[in-house]
């Protein structure tokens, strides 16, 4: 096992035996949680102080223990990044110059007026209507028949980024993953939901 | 468990504004201060203005349901409009940051009493400007902006159906002159 010189840019790169293929099209959506976190954990255990005081000169490739700790964390963001689906959506896109976070408009647009983004009516209309209904709800009852509903939805879209991601659509990749990112907040907000408190979504 | 500190103090702030629970965080004003919001959109967030919702099937309601996909936030902004085209009542729920709870419920603010000319032509930077938003927060007046042109676009495309004649006036606004490009 070998200590990585630099940084790279796409976090698949630095998980070649779990991800040989790397990122899609080449490589799947999907990956194996467990295999990805054995992996992650012993490359891991190299950054350990104790491990990485005993490295030689040639072992360090001449990096401070400054940059080796920032390897550290490029490790663990990269590991962040691809357990979770969506920030692991907007990771691929980002790579290949789509930035989902982006929400502007240009100036053209602007002066054009009407909204921009998500057109999908449908299921902003659904979006809304189930951040009322958990603003509505009196018993935990209620949220658990919504946490199932919206389970439903992430694996739906989960599984509609695979498919989109494994014909290289990009665009249904990223209405896919504006989605998913919406219900995700949903299901954060029904986590820190309490009986007479209030759910607001904070970010 | 139910009975901390936090969030007896947010059930005495829902006692006392009932009908704003829904967009009223339990945090403490402090804890809230150090998300490092503006005292501006401090006092939209603690007191929201015209938080609720209208029948979206009157004729005289015009709604804007717009999400930011950056965030995940979403915002609904209805208007109610008299026969001279003066919005009359405004409503707004939105489920997302402060940020995004200020600039809704200070477009709420903004427009009533306005006509529908006037209200289509506020723009984003009138919003960031009164509530010091910084620039990762400017996707949220641009949201508000975005909702109160489809609000004013839903009610015109109403009034368009059930008189066509009012097509003329209701192009007027830049949302429809969009539409028909």
């Amino acid at each position: 096992m070998r200590i990585q010189r630099r940084s790279m840019t796409s976090f698949y790169s630095y998980f070649p035996k779990t991800l040989p293929d790397g990122a899609p099209p080449k490589g799947k959506f999907e990956l194996d949680p467990r295999a990805l976190r054995n992996e992650f954990l012993r490359l891991q255990s190299q950054y350990h102080p104790d491990k990485l005081r005993q490295l030689t000169e040639e072992q360090r490739q001449g990096m401070s223990m400054e940059e080796l700790e920032q390897r550290s964390a490029d490790l663990n963001k990269a590991y962040k990044a691809l357990c979770d689906p969506l920030q692991r959506a907007i990771h691929i896109l980002q790579n290949r110059g789509i930035d989902v976070d982006e929400d502007k408009k240009d100036e053209e647009d602007i002066s054009s007026g009407p909204p921009k983004g998500v057109e999908d009516m449908e299921a902003l209309m659904e979006i809304m209507e189930v951040h009322e209904a958990i603003e509505e709800a009196t018993e935990q009852s209620q949220i658990e028949s919504l946490k199932e509903e919206n389970a439903k939805r992430i694996e739906a879209s989960i599984k509609e980024l695979t498919s989109a991601f494994a014909s290289d659509d990009l665009d249904k990749a990223k209405a896919a993953t504006i989605l998913l990112r919406y219900w995700t907040n949903i299901h954060s907000a029904l986590d820190q939901w309490e009986a007479g408190k209030f759910n607001p979504v904070n970010h | 468990m139910m009975f901390n500190r936090i969030t007896r103090s947010a059930g005495l702030l829902a006692r006392a504004r009932p009908t704003t629970t829904a967009v009223m965080s339990p945090m403490t004003p402090l804890a809230i201060s150090r998300r490092g919001y503006h005292e501006k959109v401090l006092d939209h967030y603690n007191n929201p203005r015209n938080v609720g919702s209208m029948n979206k099937n009157d004729e005289d309601v015009g709604t804007g349901l717009v999400g930011a996909p950056a965030c995940g936030d979403v915002m609904k902004l209805q208007i109610r409009v008299d026969d001279n085209g003066v919005i009359q009542d405004v409503k707004f729920k939105t489920f997302g940051c402060g940020s995004a709870i200020a600039s809704s419920s200070y477009v709420t603010e903004l427009v009533r009493g306005k006509s529908l000319a006037e209200a289509g032509k506020i723009k984003n930077t009138v919003i960031a400007k009164e509530l010091s938003l910084p620039p990762v927060k400017l996707h949220c007046s641009m949201l508000a902006e975005d909702a109160i042109k489809s609000a004013i676009s839903d009610y015109n495309s109403k009034r368009k159906t059930k008189n066509p004649t009012l097509g003329a006036e209701a192009a007027e606004t830049p949302a429809a002159a969009t539409a028909t490009a």
